[in-house]
């Protein structure tokens, strides 16, 4: 149907043009929604679902975390009689049932959500590099923006 | 002269999936959809799957709204075990699919004007859907695929401020409304691309099994929440939108009536939360599961996703793995109904008609 029978004359015809314009120059006034990624950062939630870590002290070395993984991307090593989870990252869904299963909590979660490679092997993380904290810088690039800066009306902060 | 022609799998409006239409001029005489371009063969795959690592696979079916897809598998999985669920866990569960559902019809409206040619509500529906993957984050740490129900609860509490932010966002987006009224669903503009195109009577959406917002389009006021409530829409003041025009505008009013129904829903589910455990006893209905399994069993459940009743015949044989897991999700049903609306309909419509059906073709395919 066409458009001119849904318009009741021509002062809302030119409405429909002139509307849009108007809303569009008020737009302009409000900040903008999105963020200038490698200039700027924005952290994520507390308790985000990041990079894995591996707190070495407190592991029983159950492998239990190797047993609910959906994706299969833990294996085991056994270093000196004790065995100790690796994980491929390249295959890893951030599920987050490994950490969720380990009894002792020694799998941890942390923020570090951007660790790209030029290869593939360099994801897979050894037994013992799961026990480095990640350097907040890896995925602090930037400066920081807060949920109110980039939004209008209302605040998260 | 009719000319026969692929529209997909990979053409930028129908997403991955095929459909062999001829044309004759420039309307579509007839329209076969080919399913099964994205078949990943998920429900084999998850009779090799334990119950709790088979979620995340599940919720592959659908990523922009996962959190139903979790939803209707635990339902199944807590129905064979009889699982006892706490309180909070039910509102917990009922506030991310309401979040998954906002964010989905928000995501359908991006689709569905950007087909019509409006860029404009395009940016504005995934601008504000990114405040609601926001809360979603929040509350169970990613953006999507969520994992975040597990049998007899689900896995972490909502921090004390989330309540806050959910009030605030969702007060952000009803401030939003009269602009998207104005500009998207009563403008003539729009309108007039979506009035009587790709009409769908009542009598044809429940012949053809209709679901979800093309069911209530039509004018059928059917929605699984209400009828077989489950989590804790039983306690939920909401109402179900229904109109009676059955075409591609109608269906959109429809999402945009059930965002917000859903506003309300949050608003109740934020303020009646009640304090508690998230877990019947701490991790261990999900213990049962993971190391003892279901008992024997055959279970259907079902559960309302965004677009429309997903259902899940379950059966174990006992053990750590299920015996059979069927789904039937709406998209697949929906599809049926391409042939019928795209019947002599000019091709300037099919991708907006498509989208108005919201047919999401991973969750087709399975
Ligand atoms: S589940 Fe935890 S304690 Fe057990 S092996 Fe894995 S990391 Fe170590
Ligand atoms: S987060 Fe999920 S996919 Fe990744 S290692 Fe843990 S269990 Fe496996």
């Amino acid at each position: 149907m066409s458009i001119t029978k849904r318009v009741n004359g021509v002062g809302e015809f030119i409405r429909t043009i002139v509307d849009p314009v108007i809303l569009g120059f008020r737009h302009l006034f409000r900040p903008r929604q999105t963020i200038r990624y490698p200039f700027e950062y924005y952290e994520p939630a507390d308790g985000y679902r990041g990079r894995i870590i591996n707190d070495l002290e407190k592991c029983i070395n159950c492998m239990l975390c190797a047993r609910i993984c959906p994706d299969k991307c833990i294996s085991q090593k056994i270093v000196e009689g004790k065995k100790w989870p690796e994980i491929d990252f390249g295959r890893c869904c951030f599920c987050g049932f490994c950490v969720w299963v380990c009894p002792p909590d020694s799998l941890q979660m942390t923020k570090d959500h951007s660790f790209p490679t030029y290869n593939k092997e360099d994801l897979f993380y050894e037994w013992d590099e799961l026990g480095e904290y990640p350097d907040p810088s890896s995925w602090r690039v930037g400066k920081e923006i807060k949920q109110k800066k980039i939004q209008h009306e209302m605040v998260f902060e | 002269m009719s000319l026969t022609v692929n529209w997909g799998p990979q053409h930028p409006s129908s997403g991955h999936f095929r459909m062999v239409t001829t044309i004759d001029g420039d309307r579509i005489v007839k329209a076969i959809p080919k399913i099964g371009y994205t078949h990943r063969g998920i429900e084999k795959l998850l009779e090799n799957r334990d119950y709790i690592p088979a979620i995340p696979m599940i919720e592959r079916f659908n990523m922009t709204d996962c959190a139903p897809m979790n939803m209707c598998w635990i339902l199944g999985v807590e129905d064979l075990l009889g699982a006892e669920v706490p309180d909070r866990a039910h509102y917990l569960r009922t506030i991310l699919c309401e979040i998954s559902r906002i964010a989905s019809h928000l995501y359908n409206l991006a689709l569905y004007t950007v087909a019509i040619g409006m860029y404009t509500p395009f940016m504005w529906a995934i601008g504000d859907r990114e405040y609601f993957l926001r809360l979603a984050e929040e509350l169970t740490g990613v953006r999507l695929a969520f994992a975040y129900m597990l049998p007899g609860g689900v896995r972490r509490d909502m921090s004390e401020d989330l309540g806050g932010k959910i009030m605030k966002t969702v007060d952000y987006l009803e401030k939003r409304i009269p602009e998207y009224n104005r500009f998207v669903y009563e403008s003539p503009t729009v309108e007039a691309r979506g009035r009587d195109v790709g009409v769908l009577t009542r009598e044809e959406a429940l012949e053809m099994g209709a679901a979800g917002p093309v069911l209530r389009g039509s004018g059928v006021a059917l929605d699984m929440r209400k009828k077989a409530p489950y989590a804790a829409y039983e306690k939920m003041d909401f109402d179900v939108v229904s109109y009676p025009e059955g075409d591609s505008h109608a269906r959109m009013l429809v999402r945009f009536g059930e965002m917000v129904q859903s506003f309300r829903i949050l608003r109740q589910a934020v303020k009646e939360i009640p304090n508690g455990d998230i877990h019947a006893v701490t991790k261990k209905t999900s213990t049962i599961v993971r190391t003892r399994g279901v008992p024997e069993g055959k279970t259907y459940v079902r559960c309302e996703a965004a677009r429309g009743m997903i259902g899940l015949y379950l059966e174990s044989h006992g053990g750590r793995r299920p015996y059979r897991a069927k789904f039937s999700t709406p998209s697949f049903r929906n599809a049926y109904i391409l042939p019928k609306i795209f019947n002599n309909a000019p091709v300037a419509d099919a991708p907006a008609t498509y989208h108005s059906l919201d047919i999401w073709a991973l969750e087709m395919d399975r």
